[in-house]
């Protein structure tokens, strides 16, 4: 595939080009048009819950039409309740921020801002998205079986997830979110071999490793942390899939239930928990991070203005990435583990802060003294900074065990979670679509749809999730049906009443970027080679798709993809491609 | 109705994407400048951007003076004091940044929004802020740290002895105390010997047999039925009968009726009543499935009660016959050191008492533990709350099924005396 003929034509056939693709712009696409169906049933399943959260006394017809027997009369039954968080969950942090994040735009990106015709194997490319379209479908079908999708929170932790005595959903339901996470993983594994095969080995000449835009280095560090964490995802659903198949006890120990003590015992249900966590934490820098590395492109390329410590930025990327695999106990305070280890896990946590820190102050310096140009998805990317700090510094109370205590499982980490990785990471989407658009489709979105987009979901994710803090700090459980059994949250129902009603406005917020983005594909104005005036590499390859991405040679690299209204030159950007005049220092001096 | 709303929907997207269109037409007639995007939008957002944070400030600060008194009131233990002094420091310093940040972050965005001819400034790194920004959190987290795992080890690491000790049973979908009897001590538990009179599989030598009594007999009902299967392949109609005479020892069983009695009532010949299990979607195969189970797990469990007894030879389980259960309610004692068991029946549950800055997870096959000591009685803090009603909770707080949010008992904490006299009134010794 990354053989030099880049400009000869092909007779495709529909099937090749738009179907068995192994084009990293097509399959890139694919991934996001999957990434957004899978987004908009996530984000209505929390639409449902919301509106029982919201107004726990009231029936919905919107409910029984949609979810029929499992919300009679409008009225969500406790499974079904379950089962909705669960898959918005799995949906949320799998499907649209793993595969759907980096499968676009590490597809899209990497072959364009290193310089090379495409990825290093352009079929092991096509099959990481029909594993991940696989998965999506059969995570998809298990919404509609008899006993429900898994409901065991989207952690699943057994022994909940291994006996369908303990709920329905952990019948077939939960048989299936195994199925569908096994090939899901297949897909992340062998897309992130792919990513760092690539990044390594296809950069074009002069393309040196300091010399990378920020996005690849953010791909290439998402794609390590995925390849060592997710092995170990596999395995321990692996182990889950044997407890609940064929009688071994990894996870259960002396479990009684439906009148019957079980049979197999001696295995620990906080096993799975470490397991799961070993993948589960670093999981969170894998949403967080390409969002992080587009953050910066955008930002920097908006602000016109090179990126704040360039070095840094990597460097930080890298202790945030290692320090994620050592950290993973912090979701595991309260599990009876020994109070040393409990410390040790609050240690290095908190040191996570640090290179967060330093990120965040890197971005603010980014934007000093620029000359902001307010794209649709620079604005994206200073919300996702906002996110970054607000959700990020609640994080120093969660990672301190003392703390954890108290506010574990509660409505704070649900708070905090949504706004540091859901928030920051969808954003960064967000960002990343808004931005390479043109790239993607040669076509521009609407300006002033993608403004109103903006504007109406960074009021509604502080609208639904800063609240949050409150009913968290008050002891709110997470997960709980309804709050009513407990007088003394009765005061708190008016702040999940504004809560909900954020959370639909900002749903129906979602559907101006839908509409935006189908009527821009088919309608959109024509966009130019290099629409933002941007340095890297991809906007220098013809608006138009061609297989090998440019026509004739590849270009050459002479500098860092930073130079953004550098002293002595007219313009205020300077393309990697440009050669140093004489002199002239390259990198940011 | 359902097509007429489709229908509808479908006309206004059509609708917008048409008058997007000759919006943009329109747009497209005007003269174009060099611009990226004209200063007038860049402006615009930065101005909003600026508005955005003034209103999103001023509604934190709203929320915080609204909401901060329904948050959860002062701290009923004695090391809840110490880690909500430990809150309020991070908090101030949370804030602290928090403001700075944002404040920060969203004012360069107005003061230095797009302007026509203009060029950033060159600034792509410098040593020693960017060493600034390393070293001052490294060292305000370091101290931070410290001070966190020092109130930790207060908490979880205390080497003084408890006053008393009480066990929180969780289980699908309630909690049961436990407390010790006149003999101060809280007998050993087994899973095996749970049954509906032993919620808690409390050991002693009479449950152990009761228990054994229990899956003896229920081995014998499984195999029998097990036999059946097999008789399967050899003769149709043998299968048949021992299958209805499952089947109807089952139906006895709901009736509460001896199986005697049910063929006297000619119910075996019947085999209405099996044909509408299976027009009810009843599967035989899977049926015998779990009835296979069911007989290795009573035989699992026979072979664990064989150990239990030879144990219980050697040293009697006799701590536990006199423990007292409660359900629904449980009292303590002010001041007092008490050291709480936590198990759990079928799945991980948490016990979570949010008054008390008090949580731990209940985890079948593990035994965890949290020490704590009350301060305020629940008296006390009807007055601190001004609300009559207050009581003190204990909640479940880890996902365990459908009625995860029903699993609730209340907690009275009284003045010592007051206790003395409750446990002597319900026999028990601390």
């Amino acid at each position: 595939m990354s053989a030099d003929h880049g400009h000869a034509h092909h007779h495709e056939t529909f099937i090749q080009k738009y179907v068995f693709s192994m084009d990293h712009k097509m399959i890139a696409k694919q991934f996001l048009v999957t990434a957004i169906v899978m987004a908009v049933l996530g984000m209505m399943l929390s639409v449902f819950f919301r509106l029982k959260l919201g107004w726990p006394d009231e029936t919905f017809q919107i409910l029984e039409f949609f979810l029929g027997d499992w919300a009679p009369g409008g009225d969500l039954s406790g499974d079904m309740y379950l089962a909705l968080v669960t898959i918005h969950g799995t949906i949320m942090v799998f499907f649209v921020l793993t595969g759907g994040l980096s499968g676009t735009f590490s597809n899209l990106l990497i072959p364009f801002q290193i310089g090379a015709r495409d990825m290093a194997s352009g079929f092991l490319n096509m099959l990481s998205f029909w594993f991940f379209l696989i998965s999506c479908v059969i995570m998809t079908v298990s919404l509609f079986i008899e006993t429900g999708p898994a409901s065991a929170g989207w952690t699943v932790y057994p022994p909940l997830s291994a006996m369908e005595a303990a709920i329905p959903g952990s019948g077939l339901g939960m048989t299936l979110w195994l199925v569908s996470m096994t090939f899901f993983i297949a897909s992340a594994m062998i897309g992130g071999l792919n990513y760092i095969v690539t990044i390594i080995n296809l950069r074009t000449k002069g393309m040196t490793m300091t010399r990378l835009p920020l996005t690849i280095w953010a791909f290439l560090v998402t794609a390590i942390l995925g390849l060592l964490s997710f092995p170990v995802l596999l395995s321990c659903a692996l182990l889950l899939i044997f407890d609940r198949g064929i009688g071994t006890a990894f996870y259960l120990d002396s479990i009684y239930i439906q009148n019957m003590p079980l049979e197999a015992t001696g295995g620990s249900p906080i096993l799975y928990q470490h397991l799961f966590w070993f993948l589960g934490h670093p999981e969170v820098y894998i949403v967080l991070i390409p969002a992080l590395g587009i953050a910066s492109e955008v930002i920097s390329t908006m602000s016109r203005k090179p990126i704040f410590g360039y070095k840094a930025m990597i460097i930080s990327i890298l202790a945030i990435a290692f320090l994620s695999f050592i950290v993973w106990g912090h979701h595991m305070f309260l599990t009876g583990m020994n109070p040393f280890l409990g410390a040790v896990f609050t240690f290095t946590t908190l040191l996570i802060a640090i290179p967060s820190a330093i990120k965040v102050f890197n971005y603010i310096t980014t934007i000093w003294k620029g000359n902001l140009v307010f794209s649709p998805a620079m604005l994206f990317g200073v919300g996702l900074v906002s996110f970054f700090i607000s959700g990020g510094l609640t994080g120093i109370i969660l990672g301190d065990s003392a703390l954890d205590i108290n506010v574990h499982d509660t409505y704070f980490v649900v708070a905090h979670f949504h706004i540091v990785m859901g928030a920051s990471a969808i954003f960064g989407m967000f960002a990343g679509v808004y931005h390479w658009f043109p790239r993607l489709y040669g076509k521009m979105m609407n300006r002033k749809l993608g403004y109103l987009h903006f504007w109406m979901t960074i009021v509604s994710v502080y609208g639904v999730f800063f609240p949050m803090h409150f009913l968290g700090l008050a002891g709110v459980p997470r997960r709980y049906l309804t709050n009513a059994e407990f007088p003394m949250f009765d005061d708190l129902q008016h702040i999940n009443e504004i809560v909900s009603i954020f959370a639909i406005i900002g749903a129906a917020a979602q559907f101006i970027f839908i509409f935006n983005f189908f009527y821009s594909v088919f309608r959109g104005r024509k966009a130019e080679q290099n629409p933002w005036k941007s340095n890297t590499l991809e906007w220098t390859a013809p608006v138009e798709h061609i297989h090998g991405n440019w026509p004739g040679a590849l270009p050459t690299v002479e500098r860092w993809p930073y130079d953004y209204s550098k002293p002595n030159y007219e313009e205020d950007f300077v393309p990697q491609t440009v050669p140093l005049k004489e002199g002239e220092i390259d990198g940011g001096h | 109705m359902e097509f007429v709303a489709l229908f509808t929907v479908i006309l206004f997207i059509v609708a917008i994407a048409k008058i997007m269109r000759s919006y943009e037409m329109v747009e497209d007639l005007k003269p174009k400048g060099e611009d990226l995007i004209p200063e007038s939008e860049s402006k615009t957002n930065a101005l909003m951007l600026f508005g955005f944070m003034v209103v999103f400030l001023f509604m934190v600060g709203w929320q915080i003076y609204s909401w901060g008194d329904l948050l959860l009131p002062v701290s009923a233990s004695e090391h809840g004091v110490e880690t909500d002094k430990l809150m309020n420091i991070s908090w101030s310093l949370i804030f602290f940044v928090f403001i700075i940040t944002q404040i920060a972050l969203f004012t360069f965005c107005m003061k230095y929004y797009y302007k026509k001819g203009q060029k950033g400034h060159w600034f792509p790194h410098n040593n020693r802020l960017e060493m600034a920004w390393t070293v001052v959190p490294g060292v305000v987290l370091i101290g931070l740290v410290l001070y966190g795992l020092n109130v930790w080890n207060s908490i979880m690491r205390s080497d003084e002895l408890p006053d008393m000790m009480v066990e929180l049973y969780a289980e699908q979908f309630q909690w049961t105390a436990r407390y010790p009897g006149p003999d101060g001590i809280l007998g050993d538990a087994s899973f095996s010997v749970l049954s509906g009179t032993n919620g808690l599989g409390i050991l002693s030598g009479a449950a152990i047999e009761e228990s054994i009594d229990l899956y003896q007999g229920l081995s014998r009902k499984f195999d029998k039925v097990n036999s059946a299967a097999a008789l399967k392949l050899k003769d149709k109609d043998a299968d048949k009968y021992e299958y209805l005479k499952y089947i109807s020892a089952q139906r006895a069983e709901e009736l509460g009726i001896g199986s005697d009695e049910m063929y006297v009532s000619g119910f075996e010949a019947d085999t209405v009543y099996l044909n509408y299990l299976v027009a009810n979607g009843w599967n035989r195969e899977s049926k015998l499935d779990e009835v296979t189970s069911k007989l290795s797990a009573s035989q699992a469990n026979l072979r664990r009660l064989a150990k239990l007894k030879e144990q219980n030879a050697a040293t009697p389980f006799d701590k536990g016959n006199d423990d007292v259960l409660l359900k629904n309610e449980f009292v303590i004692p002010k001041g007092k050191k008490i050291k709480f068991q936590f198990r759990a029946k079928d799945v991980i549950h948490s016990a979570y008492m949010p008054h008390f800055r008090t949580q731990m997870n209940c985890v079948p096959g593990m035994e965890t533990f949290f020490t704590m000591t009350p301060t305020i009685t629940t008296d006390e803090m009807k007055e601190i709350t001004g609300d009559e009603d207050f009581e003190y909770y204990l909640l479940c707080n880890k996902i365990c099924g459908a009625s995860h949010y029903n699993m609730k008992m209340v907690i009275k904490v009284v003045e010592p005396e007051a206790y003395e006299k409750w446990a002597k009134e319900n026999n028990i010794l601390n």
